[in-house]
């Protein structure tokens, strides 16, 4: 069930997605694939929820502000 | 029509929300699906192989008129906003408080992090600096660098988990938790 993009599209993959950093090279590639593998779907929305939940929680303890969120992470999970 | 939603409808939906937001999102998704579907009856998908790529030319398609429209309906529209306007992931109150409080969490575990490490955090997820950069700012080995993002990765996992099987006991607090035995 999972191995489809376990050996496609890494980790890192998923969190520059997620960060909003990744090429258009390999983003168009990947968001094809997310429309049909929920594997992924799952995948990515646990790492947008990782980087969003320790970005807000960084900025507090840093005091700074959430700064150039894309706009993935205004999305639904 | 229903084995079509079966296979696609949840990728479709997904797609189309996370590029177009939630507004008229069933609608969204009902069109794409009734292309698709007028599109094997007038013959033009030859290929049952090919159902998969044409599914997804199709709904690209539709987010690219979407987007399309809303740009030219803007332009035809004076002292309105630019930029497609996007829903935030926590609109109810419940979800705000899940949210929260999994911040709470993170503070937590990364109170427990040395000052270095927490730099390091800082520099890559809120300064948005390159790894390599902070690599080399930081004298850190790429191997270095990527073990203490998965550790902290493992360790919200971790109190997610924890915080799933205690939650309908205990308030939470994660400085009163096992440390991981990773």
């Amino acid at each position: 069930m999972n191995s489809c993009l376990e050996l496609l599209f890494g980790e890192d993959v998923l969190e520059r997605y997620a960060m909003g950093k990744l090429s258009s090279f390999l983003a168009v590639p990947f968001e094809d694939h997310l429309v049909i593998c929920p594997v992924c779907q799952a995948r990515l929305a646990s790492e947008e929820e990782f980087v969003l939940v320790v970005r807000t929680a960084l900025s507090e303890l840093e005091l700074k502000p959430v700064t150039r969120m894309s706009p993935q992470h205004a999305l639904v999970l | 029509m229903e084995e079509l939603y079966r296979m696609f409808g949840r990728g479709i939906r997904y797609y189309l929300c996370r590029q177009l937001g939630h507004q008229e999102l069933d609608d969204k998704v009902h069109d794409t699906f009734l292309i698709v579907v007028h599109a094997i009856r007038r013959g033009e998908l030859r290929e049952p192989d090919r159902l998969m790529g044409f599914v997804r030319t199709v709904v690209r398609r539709q987010v690219a008129a979407h987007i399309d429209e809303v740009v030219h309906s803007r332009r035809d529209e004076a002292n309105l906003d630019v930029g497609v306007q996007v829903p935030d992931r926590r609109h109810n109150p419940e979800q705000s408080a899940d949210f929260r409080e999994k911040v709470e969490l993170m503070r937590g575990v990364l109170m427990c992090l040395s000052e270095r490490d927490r730099e390091i955090l800082t520099r890559f997820y809120l300064d948005e600096q390159s790894q390599e950069q902070i690599c080399r700012e930081m004298n850190l080995s790429e191997t270095q660098f990527r073990l203490l993002k998965s550790r902290a990765k493992a360790r919200f996992g971790e109190i997610g988990k924890r915080r799933l099987q205690q939650k309908p006991l205990v308030p939470l607090s994660l400085r009163t938790s096992t440390p991981s035995s990773h």
